[in-house]
């Protein structure tokens, strides 16, 4: 009868055993992962949301990506398809330039008050007025020829970010003359991610990444003591990083030559004009900006790129309040010393890593 | 009751099974050294998976056409890469992007609502990224 | 025993391994990995084999994936096809063991059951994904077969013993 209790007792080890199995999974939070993807703002925007309550991430990514809906219909620039029946802010206000103020929607104010105040700070480099231009070059459009020295002259003369004057108290935004239209394709992604962040913030969401065809912001950290890991693609090659930034409730956003382009009989022309001579900027290959707010990421990475490598450093130096990663037309790479912590660079060989840091403080 | 619970043969096979599954191990740790290109590719039109077909180096050339929101795209896939070689959108920014072949990587093309995605393999711990900032 | 007696007993049999199938997919699983079940249900596929024959226990088992995943509600599902897969293919090595083996006792023969199950679903698997990534589940799958197999012959064993103990049969 000694060999029967053994075997009981057996078997009782292995029954408490798995017993234990279970109530530990059962009681293990687990984490999950809630992800949305739509295609917004012409590109395919991602959230990716972690944590343990499976409905609050599924009810905060859904609220997030409205609000994003809301604020791409509100600055489409081409009433085609995308827009609800509304009307964008953008629409009206170019179809209202040189007639009267149009009222808009306090976000859409903002970022149009952010916007000026860039112009400002980059000495006139990035303008939001640029419209007109870029409606001449036709990005999107199958034309395949150089605009004309007079029409990019005419074009030029209309842009003039001091003409676009924002009234506070109205909430109101005139381009003073006929013929200018504003392109808000250098800040709105990056508002709209920043908005969906705070709202992803403000419903209790401790991790997670949004991605809009490239602008990045992540919140929280991926795990304990680690950040999370965005590449930074090579400007030449897709399938390539020149580096990899470890990031932790902050954005990351690039500007690049190889985004847009049109190549006209065997030249590329891509999209970031400078607003002085009309034509492609030609000093930097991408512009990458890590910094808090997505919208100021944005922003910042377009206004950089239009600005010689030296402008750009100097400004960095002053500004203090974002980090940079530029690679310039000579396969330099530039970066900003407060990235030596979240930066790893991994650049092929036709790159000349200068970690060219900015003495002055 | 006094038999012993499991016989000669018992352990033998219970021995057989480890030893099989060293040998598994070994063949697929060994094997997946000499066929990198053994992912997958992933096609989705507006949200859905389409199709899902296999990468492999010994494939042979194959062309395929896939619907998009607003017009057909041919896509391209040969010897454990993939592209679009055609496509009905305004930028071409799809078709520019040529040939894809690492895991992770993929191609979008906006107004047509096609991703082309290639899934990243459990294997790529130490260089995966979350997300690509460009 | 007459024909009625075999029919209510396979009855009870059915209902036995489908409830513990239904019991197995209400617990978590205390092993993480995909693939790996507990297999409670081939307690009672052994019982039916040793003692019916392949016939038999095959069609118990085709009924307990079927009822399993009508009450579960994964009937048709991918992880149907998978459990179809498996048992039929575990039922089959058990029965051939049973039969050919005898130098294998029950705990031998529910250890191959339990591995064939397994690779049964894993076959299953790679054909209706289609990728070959699957079978870096291998190694595991071979080996979890050893202790769930143990187990499940264990009690099958036990139960058995009892039974014919108090003459059931």
């Amino acid at each position: 009868m000694e060999k029967n209790r053994v075997r009981i007792a057996f078997c009782f080890l292995v029954l408490v055993s798995l017993l234990g199995g279970v109530l530990f999974q059962l009681n293990r939070p687990r984490e999950q992962e809630y992800s949305g993807e739509e295609f917004l703002m012409d590109t395919l925007v991602s959230i990716s949301t972690y944590g343990t309550d499976t409905t609050l991430l599924r009810q905060a990514t859904a609220e997030a990506f409205r609000e994003m809906r809301r604020l791409a219909d509100l600055t489409d620039r081409f009433t085609d398809g995308n827009n609800s029946g509304m009307t964008s802010d953008i629409v009206r206000i170019n179809a209202m330039a040189g007639i009267e103020p149009v009222i808009v929607d306090r976000d859409v104010f903002r970022m149009l008050q952010l916007a000026k105040e860039y112009y400002a700070l980059t000495d006139g480099a990035f303008d939001i007025t640029i419209g007109p231009v870029m409606d001449l070059w036709g990005f999107g459009k199958p034309e395949q020829t150089l605009p004309a020295a007079d029409d990019l002259w005419e074009a030029l003369s209309l842009v003039d970010s001091n003409d676009l004057i924002l009234n506070e108290k109205e909430q109101s935004a005139f381009l003073k003359r006929k013929g200018m239209s504003l392109d808000l394709g250098a800040v709105a992604k990056g508002y709209a991610v920043e908005k969906a962040a705070q709202i992803l913030e403000e419903a209790g969401i401790e991790r997670a990444i949004i991605n809009a065809g490239g602008n990045i912001r992540v919140i929280g950290q991926k795990a304990p003591q680690q950040g999370w890991q965005v590449g930074i693609q090579d400007p030449r090659d897709p399938q390539a990083l020149v580096g990899i930034l470890s990031l932790q409730n902050e954005s990351a956003v690039t500007s690049g030559d190889y985004q847009r382009y049109k190549e006209i009989a065997g030249k590329r022309y891509h999209h970031l004009l400078s607003a002085r001579t009309g034509y492609p900027v030609e000093s930097m290959m991408s512009v990458t900006v890590v910094t808090k707010d997505s919208g100021e990421a944005d922003l910042l990475s377009t206004a950089l790129f239009l600005m010689e490598p030296e402008q750009a450093l100097a400004y960095l130096s002053q500004h203090k309040n974002a980090e940079a990663i530029l690679i310039t037309a000579e396969k330099q790479i530039l970066c900003t010393p407060g990235l030596k912590e979240k930066l790893k660079l991994t650049p092929g060989e036709e790159y000349v890593d200068e970690q060219k840091v900015n003495d002055k403080g | 009751m006094s038999k012993r619970l499991m016989t000669k043969a018992d352990t033998k096979l219970l021995i057989a099974v480890i030893l099989l599954s060293l040998v598994a191990y070994a063949a697929i740790h060994y094997s997946s050294l000499s066929f990198p290109a053994e992912g997958r590719v992933l096609i989705k039109a507006g949200g859905e998976v389409v199709q899902e077909l296999l990468l492999s180096a010994d494939r042979p050339a194959q062309r395929i056409s896939v619907q998009g929101k607003t017009a057909p795209a041919i896509i391209e896939i040969e010897q454990g890469r993939v592209r679009v070689a055609e496509a009905f959108c305004p930028d071409q920014i799809c078709v520019k992007q040529g040939w894809i072949d690492t895991p992770g990587s993929s191609i979008v093309c906006v107004p047509n609502e096609l991703v082309i995605y290639l899934p990243a393999g459990t294997d790529d711990g130490a260089t995966a990224v979350d997300a690509i900032t460009r | 025993m007459s024909k009625t007696q075999r029919l209510v007993y396979l009855s009870l049999f059915v209902t036995l391994a489908s409830a513990l199938g239904i019991l197995e997919s209400a617990l978590p699983n205390p092993f993480p990995l995909p693939g790996v079940k507990l297999g409670l249900a081939n307690i009672v596929t052994l019982q039916v084999l040793y003692l019916y024959g392949l016939k038999d226990g095959l069609a118990i088992s085709l009924l307990r994936v079927l009822f399993t995943s009508l009450f579960v509600g994964t009937f048709l599902s991918v992880g149907f096809y998978l459990s179809l897969t498996g048992a039929v293919f575990s039922t089959l090595v058990m029965a051939f063991l049973f039969k050919y083996v005898p130098a294998l006792s029950m705990m031998g023969v529910s250890i191959a059951g339990a591995v064939s199950h397994n690779v049964g679903q894993l076959l299953a698997a790679a054909a209706l994904i289609q990728t070959g990534y699957i079978f870096y589940y291998l190694p595991v799958l071979l080996l979890s077969g050893i202790p769930t197999g143990l187990a499940t012959g264990y009690v099958a064993c036990l139960s058995l013993k009892h039974l014919a103990r108090k003459k059931f049969f």
